[in-house]
Parts: structure tokens; sequence; C-alpha cells
């Protein structure tokens, strides 16, 4: 029975991620403390990797149908982001909120434990499934975070002190969260053709996810020659990241997009 | 000192760009509204090639005629890039909360807004984003660096996909057909508003062929008759010799029969239409004490489903099985008297003579047994164009996850 295997892979990652998270501000290891945190998380990534590995095999489909199955990817790919920005650019405060965000997707998943079934609807069974979702969870995760850092930009403004590090680090996983959003944007109308018969047909879903695209398209100009007030700018980015949860998870609560093939499935 | 400018006073700005791309949408509706608001109709060949040069030209135009003049400065800079995006996500918005079918709503139908699509407000958005978009490309096209390039594969490409895509769509064909198993072959189709066309290929239905996962076997609640989904109750496949848990209840299959009928209380082994998934199951509770052996199956057209009860508040069910895949084995004709086999498979359309033949759908009614097909006929003269469009963006977007946002101090 795969879930029960789940909440050993799950119960580990969240204690690797949680250790990882506090380590990084540990005091009196300051030498070490790096390199121990980012071993850690990357444990923590190995092992719920290994454990979709399994499920793919077990359910001989990939894991990406339900809304449940699609959080286990994010729980891997947010402490990934959050590993590589660490390294880059030394935010301590956002290594330890993507291991954070992770922390909760895992212990969302580990409450409410899927149902894993093998079933899988011959429109799915394509070779664009799974670069499209995952190629979108990536951009969303990216998105997602860059938008928090506006969100603690503002919060700082108000404060009435501005980091214009933070801003810098925004635009770039902008830039990043936006070719990725492109990226899967053009699969899943490159999948339809081959599927549906027309690559483009205002699906809620496709109508949402094209409104994501230019609110982040919008912030990208806005920001193009950094001549815009910050404000308007993290007001912006704030904005792009309510279309982007409205996109991901309110779609399947709207009444008018009841008829969606991509309500995710139960 | 921004504040207290006034409209319209150099150097423009927002505030200027967002007044010309309000009027713009503002136009766009008086049209709808003054048009009884039924939409426009994209032209097909040759008059929307007529239309795509027209626009060329106009952009053309004013790039070598205004060339030096400030409004080539301004409505080619970045504020009215951001209002022309925004005009198309106010209309997009609208799309997205308002429901695109019929309406009540006096308000809703006099504007349009239940068929943004073919709104006459987004043609004028349209319009005016190729033009800001086209002069945006002219006006940086000068150097050929590595940066340039990259700016011309996004906003070319962008262009290409809007101005085809748009244009391209008085082109696109969209047909379903209804075949019937071993019946003459079928030349009609028909389209989204059921008005029937005669096609000069013709389709001739050999075999539908739909394969089905197992059954599904799970805890249904007697009150509610729907299925119970707990942490301890799962629906589970069924797979032969195997045990499976729901709740505090052990169930283990004593018999499968992939197909069968119901015969006064019991199952025998059936190919043929009315048949059913049917599993014999003892069903052993917590204490292992054996609860009973009973046969319990899915529905079918003929046929209501079994239960099994095991307590006053649950019931052991069958889920129905689920399409795995399903195909048709077709002979195409044509006109020209071109004969050729195909198989058509969701997910893997069929060309033949400028049309793309895909599965859509069968008789779901009668599953497993369905004689009926149901295709869709496709014809996108300018789909080629659009993917030129699609792949150049595809390679900007690319480009711009390497490159990233460089300083440009």
């Amino acid at each position: 029975m795969i879930w029960e295997f789940f909440t050993y892979f799950g119960l580990s990652s969240l204690f690797l991620w949680t250790i990882s998270a506090v380590v990084v501000y540990i005091p009196f290891i300051k030498k070490s403390r790096n390199k121990i945190s980012i071993i850690l998380a990357s444990l923590g990534v190995l092992s719920l990797s290994v454990f979709i590995c399994i499920l793919w095999i077990q359910l001989e489909r990939p894991p990406l149908r339900t809304l449940g199955e699609t959080r286990l990817w994010y729980s891997v790919f947010l402490p990934i982001i959050g590993v590589f920005s660490y390294i880059k650019w030394k935010y301590k405060w956002f290594f330890s909120y993507s291991l954070g965000l992770s922390v909760l997707f895992l212990i969302i998943n580990i409450l409410h434990p899927e149902n894993f079934s093998k079933t899988l609807m011959p429109a799915l069974q394509s070779p664009w499934f799974v670069p499209h979702v995952v190629v979108y969870i990536f951009a969303y995760a990216l998105l997602a975070a860059s938008s928090l850092i506006g969100l603690k930009g503002l919060f700082q403004l108000y404060k009435k002190k501005i980091e214009v590090q933070s801003l810098k680090l925004a635009d770039n996983l902008v830039y990043l969260g936006f070719s990725f959003l492109t990226a899967g944007l053009i699969f899943g109308a490159l999948w339809a053709k081959e599927a549906w018969g027309h690559y483009w047909t205002w699906d809620p879903k496709e109508t949402w996810a094209f409104l994501t695209w230019i609110i982040y398209l919008i912030y990208i100009h806005i920001s193009y020659n950094n001549k815009q007030k910050p404000k308007t700018q993290l007001i912006i980015l704030s904005l792009a990241f309510v279309v982007l949860l409205v996109c991901w998870l309110g779609i399947n609560y709207l009444p008018s997009a009841q008829n969606s093939v991509h309500i995710y499935s139960n | 000192m921004k504040n207290n400018k006034g409209i319209f006073k150099k150097p423009y700005l927002y505030k200027e760009a967002f007044v010309l791309t309000a009027f713009i949408l503002l136009l766009g509706f008086c049209v709808e509204i003054i048009t009884g608001s039924k939409g426009v109709v994209i032209p097909s060949l040759p008059q929307n090639i007529h239309i795509l040069l027209g626009i060329i030209v106009i952009i053309i135009f004013t790039r070598i005629i205004l060339f030096r003049s400030y409004f080539f400065k301004w409505i080619t800079s970045v504020p009215v890039s951001v209002s022309a995006i925004t005009g198309m996500g106010v209309l997009v918005l609208i799309m997205a909360l308002v429901p695109q079918t019929e309406s009540t709503s006096s308000f809703v139908n006099v504007l349009g807004l239940n068929h943004m699509s073919s709104n006459w407000a987004m043609i004028s958005i349209g319009f005016f984003l190729l033009y800001n978009l086209g002069l945006v490309i002219l006006r940086r096209v000068s150097k050929l660096t590595v940066k340039n390039a990259i700016f011309l594969l996004n906003h070319l490409g962008l262009w290409i996909i809007i101005a085809a895509g748009t244009l391209g769509s008085g082109d696109l064909v969209r047909l379903k057909m209804y075949v019937l198993e071993n019946e003459t072959p079928e030349w009609r189709a028909i389209d989204k508003n059921e008005k029937v066309y005669e096609l000069p290929i013709a389709v001739k239905l050999i075999d539908f062929h739909i394969e089905e996962f197992n059954p599904e076997i799970a805890l249904i609640d007697n009150n509610t008759g729907k299925v119970v989904f707990d942490d301890d109750s799962k629906v589970q496949m069924i797979e032969e010799n195997q045990e499976y848990f729901l709740k505090d209840f052990k169930i283990v299959i004593e018999k499968y029969y992939n197909s069968a009928m119901r015969v006064e209380g019991n199952y025998v082994q059936f190919h043929g239409e009315g048949s059913v998934p049917a599993i014999l199951i003892s069903v052993y509770n917590k204490s292992n004490v054996k609860i009973g052996t009973e046969w319990i199956s899915s529905a079918s057209n003929m046929m209501s489903p079994q239960l099994m009860a095991i307590t006053d508040e649950y019931s052991i069910g069958l889920l129905q099985p689920t399409p795995k895949e399903y195909s048709s084995d077709v002979v195409l004709f044509s006109a020209d008297g071109t004969k050729t086999n195909a198989k058509i498979e969701v997910n893997k359309p069929f060309r033949f003579k400028g049309w793309k033949i895909y599965q859509v759908s069968y008789d779901e009614k009668r599953g497993k047994w369905s004689e009926l097909s149901v295709l869709e006929l496709v014809r996108d003269p300018w789909i080629g164009v659009v993917y030129i469009g699609i792949f150049m963006v595809l390679i900007g977007s690319v480009c711009l996850f390497w490159i990233g946002k460089k300083e440009t101090k």
C-alpha cells in the first residue's frame, strides 16, 4: 500500500527540512552551518524524490493527476529553489521560507492522505502531460517565491526601509519563473492541438493562465528600466500572486469553471 | 511635480497611455453596442490576408513617415505597451469572471460581455496591440546583437501568434462526425451550431475499440449512496489474488469475472452487451470473523449494480470501470479516389487531405459495446504560421531563462 510508505518518506523530509531551516541561523557553528543546512535540505529533497519515483512505478502513470500529487512535486521543487537562491544570493530568510512552505505542503499531504488511484483518462496519456504540468509547477514555485519577496518588500516599505537587493532577487525570480510560465503555456497549447483539435479554446483554466501570464508580463515591463517606484512594482507583484492563486486553486471552486478539463480529478 | 503636470502635456507617460487605451476599449465597446452585440466574425481567405497586409502597411507607414515625431517616440514607449497589455488583461478578466454563455442580464447582453472572444472591444485592443508591438519591433531592430535577437524572438514571435491566431481563425473549421460501425462511409459532419456540412472526404468505421481499467472497489455510505473517501477507506483497483482493506474490514476476492451477467442472483461469465465486471468477495470484520460471501458488480445499461451491505452504515460496491484507451479503425476516402486505412486514437490524430481527424468520444451509455465513434475533423491552414511564432517565443523564453535580467549599469 503506497500511502503507508508516504508517512515514512514524508516525515523524514519534514524533519530534515525543519532542522535545516533552523541550523542556518545557529550562531556558534557559523563556519559550517551553511554546508550543513544545504546538505540536510538536499537529503530532504532526495527522500521525497525517491518516494515520487516509487509512486510513479507503482501507479504505472505519472503522479501528476490530483492536487495532492502535484503538492508533492511543489514540496520537492521549493527547497531546490531555496538551496540555489541561498548559494547565489545568501538570503537566510528566503532559504528558511522556501523550506517552511515545503513543510507546509507536506503537512497537508500527511493530514489528507491521497487516494492514489491507478486510473488515468486517455486524454492525459500523452508525452506532453509530464512536461506541461512539471514546468508549470516549477514556474508557480518560482513566481510564488518572488511574489512573497514582494509582500516582504511592501512590509519593509511600510517600515520605511526598503532593501534594493530584495527587489533584484524578486526581479530575477520573476524572469526565471516567467520563462517557465511561457513554456508551460506553450506546451499546453501544443498538447491541446494534438489531443483536442485546437490550441486555444478559452477554457476557464486557460483564461486564468493567460491572465497570470499577462500580469507577470506587465510586471516585467513596468520594472524594465527600474524607473518605477518600488511601491508600484511591489503592489503589482503581490496582485500577480493573487491571480496566480486563483488560477492554480480558485478554479476548482468557481462555479463557472466546473466543466473545465483542468479540474483536478478525485 | 508629476502629479501637477495635468494631462497630455509632454513628456507623455502612464496617464496619457492609459487614457489612450481606455479610449480604444471604449471605441470597441461602442462598435459592439451599435452593431447589436452580435460579435465579430473573422473573415476567411482572402479577406483575412488583406486585413493582415493592411495592418502591416499601416505599421510600416507609421515607421517611415512618423519616425522623427513625438508621436512615434510615445507610441513605442513602455507606458503605452504596458497600458495596451493591461487593456487586453481587463478584457480577459471580464471573460474569466462573466460566464461566457447565454445571459439574462441586459447589461451583459448589450455590451456583449458573454462573448468576449468575438467582442469588438477585443478586436479593437488586438489591433492596438499589434500596432504598438509592431512599431516597438521596428524601433528596436537596429543592430544585430544577442540581446536584440532575443528581443526579436519574443516580440516578433508573439506578434505572429496574435496576428495569425486571430486572423487565421477565419479559416479554421472544426466539425464533429458521428460514425457507426459497418455502415456506408459518412461524408457529413456538423459544426458547433449543428449546421451540416458535406465534406470532400468520407469515413467508414470498421471497428471502434475500447479498453477499460479494472474496476475499483469502494465503501459506499448507505444513507447518501456516495463513495466514502477516508484515511482508512480508499478506492482500490481490483487486481487478481489480493486482499483489500476498507476501514476495519478485510475483503478477500474469491472469484473475479471481468465480464459477467447476473442470472437469478448468481453471476456467469458472459461476453456481450450489458455485461459487467463482477467479483465474489468474502468479508471479515476486525476480529477476523467472516461476515459473509456475496457477489458485487458495477452497473451496465442493462443491469443495476450489486452492492453488499456489511453494516447499517456501509456497503461495499464496485465502481464503473473507466476507459484506459479508445480508438477507431477506419477507412478514409477522398473525392479524388484516394483510399487509406487509419487508426485514430486519443492524442494520436490522423492527417488526411488537409484535414486532421481526432478521436473525441463514443456512446458512453453502451461503454465497451459502443458501435458509435465520435470524431472531430479540423482544418487549420494557418497553423504552420502560428507554430513559427510559438517556436520563436519558446526559444526566446529559454534564452530569457539563460540570460535573466542583466544589470544595465
